[in-house]
């Protein structure tokens, strides 16, 4: 009887909003499974890097991950005039970058026009850019800014919430911040630690200084199986973005606390290399730019078994990039790509491949067969990947998975272009689909199977950039989703990326921690960082 | 009965020889019906998280292993053997660059040139021929520590009384290398070989959990022991999963062979 | 003296960081003659045979003056000339047997190397007639053993056959009977005896053992501090003794008494 109340009570603990004694004080521990590559704010590329900016770096409004509603933060307040072209921000007064720099108007103006630099390649930098004409920014006074754009651009407040104010005049330069932590020690390989920036601006309501917690330690572990263990272990705080089989575990486990947030905005998805400049095989490019040879492999995968088998049923087949957990964005007529692979075989015979015995041939006659890179030690994308694999056997396609770590594999899809499929999850950090014009953009550094092409190499991808600019400069919310249901449309139709499963978000956490608001959007369980703290006595001393 | 060890280790490699004959759902298959199901009889040894047979995995994943570890140990002793008598005949000279490259080769974080190795590799490269290289790499590593053990003992076989009398007995000295010295460092050769094999059984087995070895589907001992990492289930009911453990125990179960083998052998020369 | 001896010697032998052991170390052997070379450990005894060998090298000593061998110099003689000689005109018989031998070769084996070291023609005749001659057995199954399983006195005996395989004109022998238990000492000395006997094998016997190169040899040279000090017959070495270092040596040697020691009263 008693474990049971006992499991019920630590169950229902981490929904108490209503904090008990705030304690202030402590060291918060946790893992992400990559080193951050870059320290710049306005350079981040990965998931790592993109968390330690969140937590080290104010802007101007902030999206809060439960309400899905933009906050003010650094700004107090805002208004968007001029049929949406202009917003105006009004700055809160006597701010501090962690170095003691005074934050004012002159620091929003020199980090906009810093991202007008085409030399930065960020998807933040991206987003901001206008297809034509400039960014204007404007100090109306010390404390008020004003930023016009040359076209309308949805969601305008949006896309404030994940730009990091820089300081104009720190001789730290972008490493003066004005979030509630500061990196103070970054050893690479192992961990970084944030330190409590004392200058951050933000008081609770009776007065105190925020954060409550000393320190942040991140550790990079690769090995999510290691995190796991020493989460038990009371090492690290909470886990986010559990695999289901380790979930169920930890679900039976009476001393953690296990949560299912639904569905999350999270895909799993392979594509092919569709760069012209990879150094892969002419023949393979012929296929892999052939859409019938895209869809053929996306019909030949079985989605159902792999949200059963590798998902333990936490995840629903996906349809495209938006997934069911966006309700206003789904595009809800789009069924998952149908498991057909004799039609795909059909399919791709039409186009003059053929059978050899168990070996599927082109018609010059090679072999089908590629490799798919991944990260290695992500068990649900290996699992993933072997079930492709198998799957594709089924219709005489030879599919070699490589496994690497993360830094290589970026290189690879990012830089070098030396790979020929590629699978990956995507994190979205946002549910409004501006968010991903740097995926869907032709011109865009996200851009997976060609990224930065200078003009679209297609008439899908031109369409599909149309389609982008539109729904970015329509002010009225259907018309932008009519749009944006286009480019769902012609993603399903073309597949240049063929997706997999839409996870559900599962998170636990010691139920030490106060405070939280766990959330289905990135950073889930840090998002509200400043407001967490330990319970009494639990609190571990900042080393 | 002196013999056991070896006996069951030569039952254990024709076991492994014998994989497809005595596993026929063979490692790659998938039976999505069955996931992670305990022992049948279809499945010795229950299934994995993909429906793939255990017992099937764990036969040809012990073939890849038990027979590759041992031609990596003879790499690097064929190697060391070279090296470490090179460096004691040789003159001063070659003898301190021999011995600053294997000090150098003993330093080095292989892990890292693993990495970069496999790293420079062509990515479609076939699981077969990655993990042949994995062991080529490793037997071709491993040379520095037993090379300096060579040394150490052909020098002082050179300084023995039988090699002095041999030499004032008037024997050549190529006969004198064949006949009086290579003979006797061969107990040390045969050895250092059973000291490495272990080893390179269970660097393959780390290799694996770093997944640098083997790639999917083909199992090895590294990505088997990696799978069992995260079986925290098998610890919490070590007899309701048994079959999980059984990479652990094959493998435990063989280096203490070849361990038990190679004490015999030394306590017989 | 009229016979022209087998080897005649005139050394001196440095070793580096010892500085000189043997200075101006004058010695002749005549053929068919047993020379006993006797000192203190440490003297030099064996460098002397090492440098006859041109050996000297291997343990780090380096010599001068001179080494005639049948009237030819070998101090300047090239390690192929030298390599000929060793072993088959003049060998050398060490002090540990057990040591001596090769650990993983056959005893037969070995002595067919040594035979096959000077010479193409099939040596079994030999190796057989100078294995009865050592007193040694000729059967498979002794010549099948390793030397691990030969006690000292069988395995000295198969040293001395190897030794002798060739007839060398002059045995080196360094301490041969150190190693050995009184019995297997005595045995081993008659078979010196037999062998010089038999083929007219001249001896440099090297040994600090007074009694046992007295009951061997033809002549003694007593070596002191790196020098000859007095060279003579057993008889003269023994009666009248000239040099102060050998009547040190002559006194030290134990005379049989049997007094029983007095008991200690508990």
């Amino acid at each position: 009887m008693t474990p049971f109340l006992l499991a019920f009570f630590l169950a229902a603990s981490p929904a108490e909003l209503t904090p008990g004694k705030i304690q202030t004080g402590g060291e918060l521990r946790f893992a992400v499974p990559s080193e951050p590559k870059a320290l710049h704010p306005l350079q981040v590329t990965d998931e790592s890097s993109e968390l330690v900016r969140y937590l080290i770096s104010g802007s101007l409004v902030r999206l809060n991950r439960v309400t899905q509603k933009i906050e003010p933060e650094l700004a107090e307040s805002w208004k968007v005039t001029d049929s949406g072209l202009q917003i105006t921000f009004q700055l809160r007064k006597g701010l501090k970058f962690s170095d003691g720099a005074p934050f004012d108007a002159a620091d929003v103006i020199f980090t906009i026009n810093k991202l007008m630099d085409k030399s930065l390649v960020s998807p933040i930098a991206e987003s901001f850019r206008p297809a034509v004409g400039s960014v204007i920014t404007k100090a109306i006074g010390p404390n008020v800014v004003s930023v016009r754009f040359p076209v309308y651009v949805a969601g305008m407040e949006r896309l404030f919430s994940g730009l990091s104010i820089l300081s104009s005049r720190s001789p730290l330069k972008e490493a003066a911040g004005l979030g509630p932590f500061m990196v103070a020690e970054s050893k690479a390989g192992a961990h970084i630690r944030l330190a409590k920036n004392p200058n951050y601006w933000r008081k609770d309501a009776s007065g105190r200084q925020m954060p409550y917690l000393d320190a942040i330690r991140i550790e990079f572990l690769k090995n999510r199986d290691i995190e796991l263990l020493r989460f038990q272990k009371g090492e690290f705080d909470f886990v986010s973005n559990i695999e289901p089989e380790a979930y169920e575990k930890l679900k039976a486990n009476p001393t953690v606390t296990a949560l299912d947030l639904g569905a999350s905005l999270d895909t799993q998805q392979i594509w092919f290399n569709q760069t012209p400049a990879a150094p892969i095989g002419a023949h393979k490019k012929e296929w892999f730019t052939s859409q019938s040879f895209r869809l053929a492999i996306s019909e030949t995968i079985n989605r159902k078994d792999m949200a059963r088998v590798v998902y333990h049923g936490y995840g629903v087949p996906a349809v495209g990039p938006v997934s069911p957990g966006n309700s206003f964005w789904y595009a809800s007529k789009l069924k998952p790509a149908e498991f057909q692979p004799q039609a795909a075989l059909a399919r791709l015979q039409k186009d003059g491949f053929k059978m050899f015995g168990d070996q599927l041939k082109d018609k010059q006659g090679n072999a089908v067969e590629f490799t798919i890179v991944t990260n290695a030690g992500n068990k649900v994308r290996e699992r993933l990947a072997a079930m492709i694999q198998a799957d594709l056997r089924q219709i005489g396609i030879k599919v070699t998975v490589a496994a690497m770590d993360f830094p290589s594999l970026i290189e690879r899809i990012m830089r070098t272009f030396n790979y020929e499929a590629c699978l990956l999850g995507l994190v979205n950090l946002d549910l409004d689909p501006s968010s991903q014009s740097n995926v869907w953009l032709s011109s865009g550094s996200s851009h997976a199977w060609n990224p930065n092409q200078k003009t679209p190499a297609s008439p899908w991808e031109a369409e599909i950039d149309k389609l982008m600019r539109q729904q970015g400069s329509e002010v009225d919310p259907n018309k932008r989703k009519a749009s944006f249901d286009r480019v769902q449309e012609i993603a399903a139709q073309q597949t240049p990326i063929i997706y997999l499963i839409n996870k559900h978000t599962l998170v636990a956490t010691s139920p030490k921690l106060k405070n939280l608001k766990p959330a289905i959007l990135s950073p889930h369980m840090v998002w509200n960082i400043e407001e967490l703290y330990f319970a009494e006595g639990a609190q571990r001393a900042a080393k | 009965m002196k013999r056991l060890p070896e006996i069951l280790l030569a039952v254990l490699v024709l076991v492994m020889l014998c994989a497809p004959w005595l596993a026929p759902n063979g490692y790659e298959k998938q039976s999505r019906d069955f996931i992670a199901v305990g022992p049948t009889k279809d499945f010795l040894l229950g299934t994995d998280a993909l429906g793939r047979d255990r017992f099937a995995r764990l036969l040809f994943g012990s073939r890849l292993s038990l027979l590759l570890a041992p031609a990596a140990a003879a790499v690097s002793v064929f190697l060391a053997a070279v090296i470490g008598a090179l460096a004691a005949f040789s003159g001063k000279r070659l003898e301190s660059a021999i011995i600053f490259f294997s000090d150098v080769a003993l330093s080095l974080p292989w892990l890292f040139l693993l990495l970069t190795i496999r790293g420079a590799m062509p990515l479609d490269i076939r699981p077969e021929v990655s993990i042949v290289i994995t062991f080529l790499v490793l037997g071709l590593l491993g040379w520095a520590g037993p090379a300096r053990i060579v040394r150490a003992g052909v020098r002082l076989i050179l300084k023995s009384d039988y090699i002095f009398q041999a030499k004032a007995m008037g024997i050549a000295p190529s006969r004198t290398f064949f006949r009086y010295i290579l003979p006797n460092i061969k107990p040390l050769l045969i050895a250092q070989f059973w000291i490495s094999l272990p080893v390179f059984i269970l660097s393959e087995a780390n290799l694996g959990a770093l997944g640098l070895s083997v790639s999917e589907p083909m199992p090895s001992w590294g990505n088997l022991l990696k799978e069992l990492e995260s079986q925290t289930s098998a610890l919490e009911h070590p007899l309701a999963n048994w079959q999980l453990l059984a990479p652990i125990v094959l493998l435990v179960a063989v280096v203490s062979l070849l361990q038990l083998s190679q004490q015999r052998l030394k306590g017989s020369s | 003296m009229g016979i022209i001896p087998v080897l005649s010697v005139m050394l001196n032998v440095d070793y580096s960081g010892k500085g000189r052991v043997l200075n101006g170390v004058c010695l002749d052997l005549a053929p068919g003659e047993i020379l006993g070379l006797v000192g203190q450990s440490g003297s030099g005894k064996s460098t002397l045979a090492l440098s006859i060998l041109r050996l000297l090298s291997f343990k780090g000593g380096s010599d001068s003056g001179s080494i005639l061998f049948r009237g030819n110099e070998l101090l300047g003689a090239s390690e192929k000339q030298m390599r000929k000689l060793r072993g088959n005109q003049i060998s050398l018989v060490l002090q540990s047997p057990l040591a001596s031998l090769n650990p993983s070769m056959r005893i037969g084996r070995q002595l067919f190397e040594a035979w096959g070291a000077h010479s193409n023609e099939n040596g079994a005749a030999t190796i057989m007639e100078t294995l009865r001659q050592v007193n040694l057995p000729t059967d498979e199954a002794f010549l099948n053993r390793y030397p691990r399983q030969l006690s000292v006195g069988l395995a000295q005996r198969v040293l001395i056959a190897m030794a002798v395989l060739h007839r060398p004109a002059v045995l080196l022998a360094d301490e041969p009977t150190s190693a050995l238990d009184a019995l297997t000492q005595a045995s081993i000395l008659d078979l010196f005896r037999k062998v010089n006997r038999e083929y007219g094998t001249a001896m440099l016997f090297v040994s600090h053992d007074l009694l046992a190169v007295a009951s061997l040899c033809h002549r003694i040279a007593i070596l002191h501090e790196g020098q000859i000090v007095e060279t003579g017959t057993p008889r003269e070495i023994f009666e009248t003794p000239r040099h102060e270092y050998t009547r040190t040596l002559v006194n030290a040697i134990p005379t049989l008494r049997f007094e029983t020691p007095e008991r200690v009263q508990v």
